[in-house]
């Protein structure tokens, strides 16, 4: 096994160079409930060389995808203040404009680059936000775009942002008639996407661990299906489930020290809870029906999964300190693929009652609701602030992955030149 | 005659009353006039009477034979008869004198009497002539007593009118005067009633112009985050007369209120500038306090 992972990582090396396999990004739908924002071209200071990253431009696309923003054209700006004190609020005030970005870009004494970010209230004329990052290499400038949307997102809507996360999710290619899979994990955005595992045999159902250290997944490498518990860090991989049969849909506790995971070892397919340190084995469910997808509460007391032992799937909820089980779901005759929101109040599924959409079920009310407008969606998966969910669908036979924006269906379609993406899986927040 | 009588009634009445009067008084008067005689001539037939009986009891005389010693005796007694009879003449003469005396009493008591008797004609007459001078002065004093009458009747009429009219104006002035308090207290109502009721147009213009801020401010009411609907604060604005807004405070807000509700309320004030004029100038408030809920 050990010799297996160094291969892997060798692989993995080799392949990191010949991606640059970004996603491409589009927005199938716009909110109306969003609210205007200039932002202002950044200043750079004389001498500073332009970086192949606009972080003005990567931050408007973050703020504009979360469907709570609407970003002011350049041509539109009626000035181009560079401090708060230049600020002509009426000005702003007649184009309804109500807060503003300013960012100064600078050379360091390193060649690396200073940024100082300033968001400006335009309504309480204030600062809200005043940021400086120092010595920062070009290709952190993202990231650096990333954590200052973060930081807007959460001073306009009161919520920490998740633009500076991580997904995790399969493209498919045929190359020279062969499929290749590849695991990949990339910004939130789908920028800066690098390979975790490359295999001409299938890879399924990614699930990062709640601490972002480690990923499990499916793989078919050995001709079987078997669940692999890799780092990120590309230091450790193991095979922690091979057992006859199915062994599928790993899914994190909330304490990263155990996976839930579908196994037929007895026959059927059941969900077992598994240690990872003993590599003890619990069974939770003894239904000769299929019980699979199965993923943890946030309170790590119960799980969710699904059964189709009503005859269609349907969601059901196991208690680990009983093993009761109670059904959840009641709308439409399908639903399966069940995701828990990181506050516990939601549970995500695909639900069918002929097109295979994302649901919404709040839990405190059963007000249930479908999310999206796309084709065959799947594997929905919360950002970690809770305000998105990332999914897989199909787009005239291509398989893609969205993320929809709660409460306002704003749609960022992700997918890639040649080949299909599914599988998704939305990392935690990045500390 | 008739019509005259129809015309003035009560003159014709008035005058057939003092017909009347005057015929009941004439009728009246002269029995009053004989029964006062008749009681003076009883009293002097009765005296009269008196004064016969008197001279019915006046004595008759007697003769008698008489011897020497019954001579002397019969002298005597001669003597003494003739003393007597002396005695009887002088007492006769006595008594005739008396009698003449009397008859001189009685014709002076007759002609004391004619003459009380004529000056009782005289009397009469005179009594008479009193009576129809009074007669006359009462016809006078009745025609007096009439025009009197009449005059105090004209007069009470006339007071009586007065008094009515009188009354009646007073009771005008009192109706005018009522009218005019009541007028005034309308007056006075109505202009009680128009300053509380512009006080309370003003209340209400006041409550429509806060109203107007606060739903303008709910109006400018944005936000991209969860908010309960459940979520409520009092906003307390300072702004100029031009309606900016130099401060927002969002306080006593309810448990459902987190603070990004708090911060986007303050938000929608300012976005709300210029704030709603007020619909009167003198309404203008610096400081508005209202509660929002979005």
């Amino acid at each position: 096994m050990k010799k297996n992972v160094f291969v892997i990582a060798l692989f993995l090396m080799f392949w990191q160079q010949l991606s640059l396999a970004d996603l491409t990004i589009e927005i199938s739908s716009s909110s109306d409930n969003a609210l205007p924002l200039a932002i202002i071209p950044f200043d750079y200071a004389v001498g500073t060389k332009q970086p192949k990253t606009d972080v003005a431009k990567v931050i408007a696309a973050d703020l504009f995808s979360s469907g709570k923003f609407k970003v002011l054209p350049n041509v539109r700006l009626p000035s181009l203040p560079s401090s708060l004190g230049d600020v002509d609020f009426t000005e702003w005030r007649d184009l309804d404009v109500d807060n503003m970005l300013l960012g100064e870009i600078s050379m360091s004494k390193k060649g690396l680059y200073n940024i100082k970010l300033t968001f400006i209230d335009l309504l309480r004329k204030k600062e809200v936000i005043s940021k400086r990052w120092e010595n920062i290499y070009e290709n952190n400038l993202r990231q650096v775009a990333h954590k200052m949307s973060d930081q807007i997102y959460q001073e306009i809507t009161g919520v920490r942002g998740s633009f500076n996360t991580k997904i995790a999710y399969v493209t498919v290619k045929k190359v020279s008639g062969k499929k290749k899979y590849s695991l990949d994990i990339a910004d939130s955005d789908g920028f800066n996407s690098q390979p975790l595992l490359r295999s001409n045999k299938p890879i399924m159902s990614p699930s990062w661990s709640p601490d972002g250290k480690n990923m499990a997944y499916v793989s078919f490498e050995r001709g079987r299906s078997e669940i692999i518990v890799q780092s990120l860090n590309g230091k450790m991989r193991k095979v922690v489930a091979s057992y006859e049969g199915i062994n599928g849909s790993p899914s994190w506790s909330p304490d990263s020290k155990k996976i839930s995971v579908t196994l037929s070892k007895s026959g059927s397919a059941d969900v077992y809870i598994l240690t990872l340190a003993t590599k003890k084995l619990r069974r939770l469910t003894y239904n000769f029906a299929i019980e699979t997808e199965s993923v943890w509460a946030p309170d790590g007391n119960s799980l969710f999964f699904n059964s189709d032992r009503r005859g269609k799937p349907q969601i059901f909820q196991v208690q680990l300190g009983t093993g009761a089980i109670k059904r959840i779901t009641f709308e439409g005759a399908y639903n399966s693929n069940p995701a828990i929101s990181p506050d516990g109040n939601f549970l995500a599924m695909v639900n069918s009652s002929g097109h295979f959409n994302i649901g919404l079920l709040d839990l405190e009310t059963s007000e249930f609701n479908i999310i999206t407008n796309t084709y065959l969606d799947e594997s929905p998966s919360f950002s970690p602030n809770g305000e998105m969910i990332l999914y897989a669908m199909n787009d005239k036979g291509k398989a893609k992955l969205a993320i929809v924006a709660i409460g306002n269906s704003m749609t960022k379609i992700l997918s890639t030149e040649s080949g299909e993406v599914r599988a998704p899986s939305w990392g935690p927040f990045i500390d | 005659m008739m019509p005259f009588i129809f015309r003035y009634p009560i003159s014709s009445f008035m005058a057939l009353l003092i017909h009347v009067v005057l015929g009941a008084l004439l009728v009246m008067i002269p029995q009053n006039k004989v029964e006062v005689m008749k009681v003076s001539l009883v009293s002097t037939e009765d005296s009269v009477e008196e004064k016969t009986q008197s001279e019915n009891k006046t004595p008759h005389m007697k003769t008698f034979a008489v011897d020497s010693k019954q001579i002397q005796l019969q002298l005597e007694k001669i003597k003494q008869q003739e003393q007597k009879k002396l005695n009887q003449h002088r007492q006769l003469a006595k008594q005739t004198q008396a009698e003449k005396k009397r008859l001189v009493e009685i014709k002076k008591k007759q002609k004391i009497e004619q003459n009380k008797l004529a000056a009782e004609k005289r009397n009469t007459l005179n009594l008479k002539k009193i009576a129809e001078k009074a007669k006359k002065d009462t016809k006078l004093a009745e025609k007096q007593r009439l025009v009197a009458k009449k005059k105090a009747e004209e007069a009470e009429k006339k007071t009586k009118k007065l008094a009515l009219e009188i009354k009646k104006r007073d009771l005008k002035n009192k109706q005018l005067a009522t009218e005019t308090l009541l007028q005034q207290e309308m007056a006075e109502e109505a202009a009680q009633e128009r300053k509380l009721s512009k006080a309370k147009d003003m209340q209400n213009l006041k409550e429509v112009y806060i109203s107007n801020i606060a739903s303008t401010v709910r109006s400018n009411w944005r936000t991209v985050g969860r908010v309960s609907h459940k979520a409520e604060c009092t906003i307390s604005i300072t702004q100029t007369p031009r309606g900016n807004v130099s401060s927002v405070k969002v306080h006593s807000c309810n448990r459902y209120s987190t603070n990004l509700f708090k911060k986007d309320a303050e938000k929608a004030v300012y976005r709300s500038q210029p704030l709603p004029k007020p619909p009167v100038d003198e309404l203008f408030e610096r400081k508005i306090d209202f509660i929002f809920k979005p």
